[in-house]
């Protein structure tokens, strides 16, 4: 398991990346439907952008961003076939100062709604901390690069408390360092060392 | 994109020079310098209106050049990781 900064793990059982279908021509019929809002709850922006990133047939998602090689787009399914969520990750090179330092981005991450109301006796087999711990761990085992980054939109509650350190992706090592604004949306951009 | 339309402004521009060099010494060269003002016009408005292939709502697929503040901020988080 990959070293973090928290004491405990904030994950257990991670659902290894290499085991998740590669999104292709042959595997893109499997999204169709893909939603990932909470049981009875309406869809929020953040989850409508990782639904739609998802489905997009043309131009503008992941399917094309795999057809681009710009992301590695995996589907984990459940023993009966159905999507339970997916991990893009992609390499990308951002300047600090001088220097060039290559990393990996964590483009989109989503867990499909029949999954997310899943009760486990410890929180974190939940499937999202299983996926991402899936995708931290090979990230680390690649060892190429020396960080992850994301971006997260600063309502969502996976971005959990900048100054406690505390909630999801603050759990798993991720530190805010800035935010961007594209097309007049904020981001907040987060970093983890590998 | 903007290094393609460099690279092809750069390429035209020593020819359109001769040709005027030429021209000035009785040659005729007002068919090619025409057409080469034609696709050079051409080109430029075809580069001002270009955006990038938007291709994820968020900026992951951005080039980053962090500001300076913030390659602070990353030393002062993950001391000796740049």
């Amino acid at each position: 398991m990959a070293e973090i900064e928290t004491g405990s793990p904030p994950y257990l059982d991670p659902i290894p990346f290499s085991t998740g279908l590669l999104l292709s021509d042959d595997t893109f019929r499997l999204v169709e439907g893909f939603a990932c809002n909470k049981v009875g709850q309406p869809e929020t922006p953040f989850e409508r952008d990782v639904t739609i990133w998802l489905t997009a047939a043309h131009g503008d998602g992941a399917f094309e961003a795999a057809r681009l090689g710009l992301a590695e787009v995996r589907l984990f399914l459940a023993d009966d076939h159905r999507v339970i969520g997916y991990g893009a990750i992609g390499p990308v090179d951002w300047t600090f100062g001088e220097t060039i330092v290559p990393l990996w981005l964590l483009h989109y991450f989503g867990v499909h709604t029949d999954f997310r109301s899943a009760k486990f006796a410890d929180y974190r087999l939940s499937y999202g901390r299983r996926l991402l711990g899936g995708i931290i761990e090979e990230v680390v085992r690649r060892g190429d690069r020396k960080f992850i980054a994301l971006y997260v939109d600063p309502q969502n509650p996976a971005r959990g408390n900048p100054e406690t350190n505390t909630g999801f992706y603050p759990e798993f090592g991720f530190r805010e360092i800035d935010a961007e604004v594209e097309r007049g949306r904020t981001w907040v951009r987060m970093l983890r060392p590998l | 994109m903007r290094t393609l339309h460099t690279i092809w402004f750069e390429n035209t521009t020593p020819f359109v020079e001769d040709a005027e060099k030429w021209q000035r010494q009785g040659l005729n060269f007002d068919t090619e310098l025409t057409r080469i003002k034609v696709l050079r016009e051409a080109a430029s408005n075809a580069f001002y209106y270009w955006e990038s292939p938007r291709i994820s709502s968020n900026p992951s697929f951005r080039p980053v050049t962090l500001p300076e503040e913030t390659v602070e901020r990353v030393r002062e988080l993950f001391p000796g990781s740049i």
